[in-house]
């Protein structure tokens, strides 16, 4: 019987000694922004009780050992898609959900009107999901629940008829499956998927792309995990290599200028391994995303220039369009006010290349901007 | 600042526990009380006066109103009366404006005003004794761990607790499994149900099968139970922490052998207050078979607006009530005769298909997925999006369904019969992992 109390005794004094130590520990981890949050909140009790938990769930002990935990057990219970992102064997694969059909309406409609006003030429190239072209590796009856995306992109390029000119990325990059076309960890093509646009896009614009074993392929030498695993957790064993073309034949001037709004880097290549670059082997491409990105090739036969609108995905091709453009100018929309696009002098090129991934041109009302540069298209007086 | 929130349970909870632990016997409830009232106004600060006046009112007509030999036996049954209508207006005037603005919440209305109700009432019939404290009469009101749902309690069984409370290992350890098992069914359970409900509720309606609609109900009902009885749970385990035993509120429902038995095991203390304080009065089943029939339909449709001010509750609780009454009248004869198994699945199915009524918005589309139930319309028994759906959380349902039974606890009982001491090392470090994983899905 006294061995049974003192068993109780001492299990009621681990838990006790556990929770109030939790909670001890939680508050010597940042020992003054606590008290600050509840001197600020007395006035605001609820406030206070909202940031109280975040800052339980940022700083608590074992934060991340928890969150590992959570998707631990998720995948034992069988969960094969966590927060919309589906866990393969072979990587994370974001599952592409559209929003209303409103906004790539919109986008459509900017598009088509900048391509009527501008006098050089327009293309447009919506890059298809990883969801859509590896659903080999999807768990089964999930492809049944995915948007069909070839579709949707084929009935979108249609719209352009007459004014710019649609390159289908589907058939292509569904043909190329089986390469490491999309970063496992991150929700954008990887270098070997900028290749695969590169040459659906020259072929559409009746050039010859560069063949791919006239480029050395190097590889940064950290692992890179992206956003999509940071959503997870970053509790998965896959990690990136990001890869960089090295065009063989020539050693090409670069001159890499980014333009940020209250700073601005410039490199001379296209792919800076700094040490600042390599903590996050994604920035080694162009240096990085910026709002806007110059590119100047030295080397490079003709003048012409081209503007690229989009989003992270162009960098990945833009490296291998340098061979064909001695200036290239990359906007990103999401990053850039209406104001600054504005600015955007789209008469001094001679292509404009639109590319995005679906999901930017579904869900991201992108159109006040593009009519921003539309806009400021200097229009010839009748 | 919900109870099952991080800030409630790494520092509300053991902040309010080490001060009443080390507060002298006088002190203790006047921390509960302070500590609720804290609680109440972290939680809902415009709505706490109003919530306090309405049970000031019901204390001070208890006290010196009520059994006062200078007040008429009949005045007091007028005031009763005027209370009582008092209350429910108070209740059914905010759950309107709840129903109405999306944004406020309510909470313990319910609970605060009809433990209240009760009491006036039972003090009237003598069948409690008068509550002269003031900090007492709060904690019985409004103790934190059950502001959410309750369990409603009666001041015979709680009130006398507060003259002894003290924390002692057992009660400990007892609160800590409970409380664990309560925060495991909101944090991991109810979310999970609520999770693939909203899933399969996603599907649009033209594109809907027989299956899937038959699982987002199940998942609509396991959430709303998972929901109810992990509060309960919570409220007994914070309860049973501070040296308070509160009763039961739910008894494995789903094991039940009829709808009236599933009624009586789903949130107890609700429907043993309804059954006390309406049924009752109108005479329950002594007035013969049509006035019983009646009885039972507005007891049963009183239920359904316990949960909220909506035509598709109180429809709810009507269908339920229909086979109440059947089985009232006439189960006597034919139930018992049933294997007890295909009962249970009987009313488990039964009670399934209610949900259909309690969890949507309006008449048209319960009956729409009543049909689709029922493989009415031309509906498919599966399409793909449903069977990846359901593919994908298989082993989610099957938990779902096997923490609904009584499975474990009679395993439990049974092991702790054998070995009680390695039972109780067990259960605790059983109950610590429990915990820890729960935490694990608020982060």
């Amino acid at each position: 019987m006294k061995i049974d109390i003192w068993i109780k005794r001492l299990l009621t004094l681990t838990i006790s000694l556990l929770v109030i130590g939790l909670t001890a520990v939680t508050m010597i981890k940042t020992p003054f922004s606590f008290n600050e949050k509840i001197v600020a909140g007395i006035a605001q009790p609820l406030v206070t009780t909202e940031d109280t938990h975040q800052y339980f769930r940022e700083n608590i002990i074992f934060a991340d050992q928890l969150r590992s935990l959570k998707l631990f057990l998720d995948k034992m219970v069988g969960y094969v898609e966590i927060d919309n992102v589906f866990i393969t064997d072979d990587g994370l694969i974001p599952r592409y959900t559209p929003s209303n059909s409103d906004i790539y309406i919109a986008n459509t409609t900017a598009i088509k009107n900048y391509a009527l006003a501008s006098a050089g030429h327009t293309a447009v190239m919506i890059l298809p999901s990883s969801s859509a072209i590896y659903q080999d590796k999807l768990p089964a009856y999930a492809t049944q629940t995915l948007t069909n995306e070839k579709l949707f992109i084929e009935e979108v390029n249609k719209e352009f008829s007459g004014c710019a000119m649609a390159v289908n990325s589907y058939p292509i990059f569904f043909g190329n499956r089986h390469e490491y076309l999309y970063f496992k960890t991150h929700n954008t093509i990887t270098m070997t998927g900028g290749y695969i646009a590169y040459s659906a896009l020259i072929e559409r614009l009746g050039l010859v792309p560069v063949d791919e074993n006239a480029f050395k392929i190097q590889y940064v030498n950290s692992d890179f995990y992206g956003d999509v695993a940071g959503k997870l957790g970053n509790n998965y064993d896959i990690s990136d290599r990001v890869s960089q073309y090295h065009y063989i034949e020539e050693n090409t001037l670069y001159s890499v200028e980014h333009w940020q709004r209250y700073a601005s880097k410039e490199y001379s290549s296209l792919y800076p391994n700094g040490s600042f670059n390599v903590l996050n082997p994604k920035n080694t491409i162009l240096g990085g995303m910026s709002p806007r990105i110059d590119i100047t090739s030295y080397t490079t036969d003709g003048n012409q220039k081209l503007l690229v609108i989009g989003d992270e995905n162009a960098l990945s091709v833009i490296p291998f369009l340098t061979l064909h453009y001695g200036e290239i100018t990359f906007v990103s929309p999401n990053l850039l006010t209406a104001g600054e696009m504005e600015k955007i002098l789209s008469s001094d090129y001679s292509l404009t290349l639109f590319i995005t991934s679906i999901e930017s041109y579904t869900n991201i009302n992108w159109a006040s901007k593009i009519n921003a540069i539309t806009l400021s298209i200097p229009r010839l007086l009748g | 600042m919900t109870i099952y929130s991080l800030t409630f349970i790494f520092l509300f909870l053991p902040l309010t526990l080490l001060i009443y632990a080390i507060s002298p016997q006088k002190l203790k409830s006047y921390i509960l009380f302070l500590s609720s009232m804290v609680f109440y106004w972290l939680n809902s600060t415009t709505l706490l006066a109003s919530v306090m006046a309405n049970t000031t009112l019901d204390f001070f007509y208890g006290k010196f109103i009520l059994h006062n030999p200078k007040i008429s036996q009949k005045t007091s049954k007028i005031l009763l009366n005027l209370m009582s209508l008092k209350s429910i207006v108070f209740v059914v005037s905010f759950s309107v404006y709840a129903e109405l603005s999306s944004t406020f919440y309510l909470l313990g209305v319910t609970i605060s005003a009809f433990t209240s109700l009760g009491y006036i009432v039972d003090l009237y019939h003598n069948e409690c004794d008068k509550i002269d404290s003031f900090v007492d009469y709060g904690v019985f009101c409004f103790f934190f761990g059950k502001l959410y749902i309750g369990p409603l309690v009666s001041s015979k069984q709680f009130v006398p607790q507060l003259a002894t409370l003290k924390c002692t290992v057992d009660k400990f350890i007892e609160g800590f499994v409970l409380f664990c098992h309560g925060f495991a069914k909101i944090v991991i359970l109810e979310s999970a149900a609520t999770a693939l409900g909203e899933k399969l509720n996603g599907i649009p309606l033209s594109q809907q099968s027989v299956l899937g609609v038959w699982v987002m109900v199940m998942c609509n009902l396991f959430a709303v139970y998972y929901r109810l009885s992990g509060y309960s749970d919570m409220a007994r385990g914070i309860g049973a922490m501070f040296g308070i035993n509160i009763s039961p509120n739910f008894h494995y429902p789903f094991q039940s052998e009829s709808v009236t038995e599933f009624f009586s095991n789903f949130n107890i203390s609700a429907n043993r207050f309804v059954r006390k304080y309406i049924y009752q009065s109108l005479g329950a089943e002594d007035n013969g078979g049509l006035s019983t029939c009646m009885n039972i339909m507005l007891i049963t449709m009183i239920m359904g607006l316990w949960y909220g001010i909506s035509l598709n509750l109180v429809l709810w609780g009507g269908f339920l009530g229909i086979f109440i009454i059947i089985e009232t009248m006439w189960g006597e004869k034919y139930l018992h005769v049933i294997p007890s198994f295909l009962c249970r699945v009987g009313t488990f199915i039964i009670v399934t298909m209610s949900f259909t009524i309690y969890s949507t918005y309006s008449l048209e589309q319960a009956t729409a997925y009543f049909k689709m139930m029922l493989g009415m319309n031309g509906t498919t028994l599966i399409n793909p999006v449903s069977q990846y759906l359901i593919n994908s959380h298989i082993v989610v349902l099957a938990v779902l369904l096997i923490c609904a039974t009584g499975l474990f606890s009679r395993a439990s009982k049974s092991i702790s019969a054998k070995v009680p001491t390695a039972w109780t090392v067990c259960s605790v470090f059983g109950n610590v992992i429990l915990f820890t994983v729960t935490t694990s899905y608020l982060m």
